[in-house]
């Protein structure tokens, strides 16, 4: 049973049952050191491929209230959503592949899977990395200033993009 | 530092790196990429006629090479991930190894590419 949650929060689980929970796929992580967060939809209950469409509309909202928060000059809270967005559209991506992503590894191993199948280079790690700089940024351990936020953000909504065609339901890319 | 000092420092860091990692010193190693990413921009904006700057400035040379140069990685998203991957962890430690063996491999890749990019500017200028 997973808690519905609001768009503003944020739950800290213990270490333990942080991992328990990562194992059992219920949900996305993001954070350090066990911190997770728990995303407002559940892949226990055996749905998650029914469930793909509504992930992949959280994961657009999320990209535009992402660039709702830069435009109303709050980058830290626009990179969280940024984020949340593309871990959403990674979520739905690797729904579509079979194997949802939930620690950190694991989603760089997504990642690095796409980058093979996109022919070998850094097409997704690359982004994906940025993506996360965001998330340390709104967590605050990177500290950019505005030129990186403004540098940095059409890469990680292009690839977000990318990712929410690749995770539509429908014939493999 | 000339143009060649620059290319030939660039290459020793690189090669210093894949040493460093192979011994297990992954702090280092992500070091040594970061400083020869710094030096492989700069031998690229001394071609160019640019004196030495900050990061931000060697970023945004870099976001231009990757739209006046043929088709070619997300340079942009290279460096960064080389200043907020590898630089960090020089200092932090935060990378696992699975994360740090990935950037170091994709931070040497950026560095050979912005090598390449310089080399070939170089070829031009003394053609032209």
């Amino acid at each position: 049973m997973l808690a519905q949650i609001t768009d503003n929060d944020r739950i800290a689980l213990p270490d333990a049952v942080a991992v328990s929970l990562a194992q059992a796929r219920f949900c996305a992580v993001s954070g350090e050191n066990g911190r997770i967060v728990l995303t407002p939809w559940g892949l226990a209950d055996g749905n998650a491929r029914e469930r793909t469409p509504e992930i992949i509309a959280t994961a657009q909202e999320w990209l535009a209230k992402s660039e709702r928060e830069f435009d109303r000059e709050r980058p830290l809270v626009g990179s969280r959503w940024l984020w949340e967005a593309a871990l959403a559209a990674l979520t739905a991506v690797g729904i579509k592949r079979g194997c949802p992503a939930a620690t950190a590894d694991e989603l760089l191993q997504l990642v690095i899977a796409l980058d093979q199948d996109a022919g070998g280079g850094f097409e997704h790690t690359a982004p994906f990395g940025v993506a996360q700089s965001f998330r340390d940024n709104a967590d605050g351990i990177l500290h950019w200033d505005d030129f990186e936020f403004d540098l940095c953000r059409p890469s990680v909504q292009r690839w977000i993009a990318e990712l929410l065609e690749l995770a539509a339901p429908g014939e493999n890319r | 530092m000339d143009f060649g000092a620059h290319i030939a420092l660039a290459h020793t860091y690189l090669m210093e790196s894949v040493r460093l990692e192979e011994r297990g010193v992954h702090q280092l190693a992500a070091e040594a990429v970061w400083g020869a990413a710094n030096l492989a921009i700069e031998a690229g904006r001394h071609i160019r006629g640019l004196r030495h700057g900050n990061y931000n400035d060697k970023a945004l040379f870099v976001a231009e090479l990757n739209t006046i140069d043929r088709p070619q990685p997300d340079l942009t998203a290279g460096l960064q991930n080389t200043k907020d991957k590898l630089h960090n962890h020089f200092y932090t430690n935060r990378l696992s190894a699975t994360e740090a063996a990935h950037w170091l491999m994709a931070g040497r890749n950026l560095v050979e590419h912005l090598l390449q990019i310089a080399e070939n500017d170089a070829i031009q200028d003394g053609a032209g």
